[in-house]
């Protein structure tokens, strides 16, 4: 459903993205691994519209969007976080959750005023999934918090929790559970596993046990290229992961 | 001036400049846009409401064709300027100020020049016998209409947005949000808010010159916000009330005692004192942005 075709991106002389090519597919986890600086991040940045790429197209359900605005992309359904979790640290954890939902006309500046009664409806029915999603991700209980309070763990429990209440079709996930406790960094891969058959996934995640046990496609990037694909079984016993990984 | 009708004064003052700190707070406070030129859009209003009504146009329609006017000028910077990045909207609003004020200087045949409007009409002159208080009234009227609006805006879901958008502008983008847009609509509101504010101005002295537009008014509205609380609605309002009354201060304060400075000087000196202060011991302002809560 969502490609990335022959992508590249150099930033002055250094060259993060090389002939990348990547799908992204409903009903499987595609993982993305590699060592630091191989350009996980600027893939996701390419694929969501943060940075244009110099070279190759990303593809969504057939069309081309390549270098459609940030907003655009995000309207499609390509949701994505981000590695240093980004939240709204001047507003209540509930209030981030509700300003990731779709407007759905009711974010005008007349809507409460003219369209009270559907203003309230969907204030509504954006807490109740609010609330669910705070709930299952553990942070129901901080959620009249600044943002900017939680722990680093938390922050990035909030911009998954934002990120699937945007209302995905796919979701890209910049190391969602860096610094989340084991048990529950588990029940989401857990929960990631249930809505892969609606949300696709790529997801940058560098623990082993995780990817054996959740990925169905892992890519391995070392410096901008893509250098070894397919299931985890596959991948990570491959030479070319172990040179990546422990050296040439 | 007997002291209640210097009081009352003060109070018609603290209802338009309250009108005009709501509208920055709307820009700066809930959405971070750095409106370094808000006197401009404050001219407008005033400038556009004067000359209509002085063509004959009754008090309802000017005031509508100052915020008209102002608003449209809101338009014509936002959409240049909120495409760049957040500094340059600074940079472009505090040229668009000069420039405003430059017209107002230079165009003559529109504005008169340094010589300024005179005999602005008022409404309901001759049919009002206390006319001080019926103005008081009046703004009051409007202070509490244009406060009450924000108010239901600021914590609907355009508000919500623009609070996004203060904290992380690309993260507001990366969630589906044309952040652009809404920036642009705030602006061009906020605009057309701080028109209705100068018309009110322009009615009540029924004389106005450039002079009166010089950018000291613009830093006056942001002492507003910040001493009052960026983003509270009511700490916009309790700050024009502080700083309004500082400013009438420190004109008493001539008239009473021997100053060796120049009451416009030492009112500057104040405000920025208030601001500092305010900045270090207390960034919140007197009024806290409410914080959105959810009850068990
Ligand atoms: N905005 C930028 N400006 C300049 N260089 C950049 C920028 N973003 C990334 N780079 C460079 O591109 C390369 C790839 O970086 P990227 O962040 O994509 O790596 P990564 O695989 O996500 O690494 P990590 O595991 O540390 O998150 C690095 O050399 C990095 O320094
Ligand atoms: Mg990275």
């Amino acid at each position: 459903m969502l490609a990335g075709r022959g992508l590249g991106k150099s930033f002055g002389g250094v060259e993060a993205l090389r002939d990348v090519n990547i799908e992204v597919r409903r009903g499987r986890i595609t993982a993305l691994i590699g060592p630091n600086g191989s350009g996980k991040s600027t893939l996701i940045n390419v694929i969501s519209g943060v940075y244009p790429p110099d070279r190759g197209r990303v593809e969504f359900e057939g069309r081309d969007i390549t270098s459609m605005p940030p907003h655009a992309v995000a309207e499609l359904g390509i949701i994505r976080t981000f590695q240093v979790p980004r939240v709204f640290r001047g507003m209540s954890v509930i209030e981030n959750m509700l300003a990731a939902a779709k407007g759905e006309g009711a974010d005008g500046v007349l809507s409460p005023f003219f369209a009270r009664s559907r203003v309230k409806g969907y204030e509504l029915s954006c807490l109740r999934r609010a609330r669910e999603i705070l709930d299952f991700l553990e942070i129901g209980h901080m959620r009249n918090e600044y943002a900017g309070s939680l722990s680093g763990g938390q922050q990035k429990l909030l911009a998954l929790a934002r990120a699937l209440m945007a209302e995905p079709r796919v979701l890209l996930l910049d190391e969602p559970v860096a610094g989340v406790a084991p048990a529950l960094a588990r029940k989401i891969f857990e929960k990631i596993l249930e809505l892969r058959n609606t949300i696709g996934f790529l997801i940058v995640e560098h623990n082993m046990d995780v990817l054996m046990d959740f990925a169905d496609h892992v890519y391995v990037l070392h410096r901008g290229e893509v250098v070894a694909e397919g299931t985890p079984k596959e991948v990570l016993g491959s030479k070319q992961v172990l040179e990546v990984y422990f050296g040439e | 001036m007997s002291l209640l009708a210097y009081a009352v004064d003060t109070l018609i003052f603290i209802n338009i400049y309250a009108i005009l700190a709501l509208s920055l707070n709307l820009e700066a406070g809930t959405a971070r846009l750095m409106n370094f030129g808000k006197v401009a859009f404050f001219a407008i209003g005033a400038y556009a409401s004067a000359l209509l009504s002085l063509t004959g146009l009754p008090f309802p329609a000017s005031l509508l064709g100052g915020a008209v006017l102002a608003g449209v000028a809101g338009v014509a910077v936002a959409l240049p300027a909120l495409r760049l990045r957040e500094d340059y909207l600074a940079i472009a609003t505090i040229a668009f100020g000069e420039i405003i004020r430059l017209i107002l200087l230079n165009e003559r045949w529109l504005t008169s020049g340094p010589v300024g409007l005179r005999g602005i009409p008022q409404p309901m002159r001759d049919a009002v016998q206390e006319y001080q208080l019926f103005y008081l009234a009046l703004t009051a009227l409007f202070l509490v209409g244009v406060a009450a609006f924000l108010q239901v805006l600021t914590w609907a879901p355009f508000g919500r947005v623009l609070r996004a958008i203060r904290e992380d502008e690309l993260v507001a983008q990366a969630l589906g949000k044309h952040t652009f847009s809404f920036k642009a609509r705030a602006f061009a509101l906020a605009s057309a808010l701080a028109g209705i504010a100068g018309a009110l101005f322009a009615h009540y002295l029924t004389f106005i010159s450039p002079d009166m537009f010089m950018p000291a008014v613009t830093f006056s509205v942001w002492t507003m916000i910040v001493v009052g609380g960026r983003g509270s609605v009511p700490g916009a309002v309790a700050g024009a009330a502080m700083v309004v009354m500082l400013e009438r201060g420190t004109r008493l304060l001539k008239d009473y005692t021997a100053l060796g400075v120049e009451p416009s000087n030492l009112r500057m000196i104040l405000l920025g004192l208030m601001l500092i202060l305010f900045l270090m011991y207390r960034p919140q302002g007197l009024i806290r942005e409410k914080k959105y809560e959810v009850g068990g």
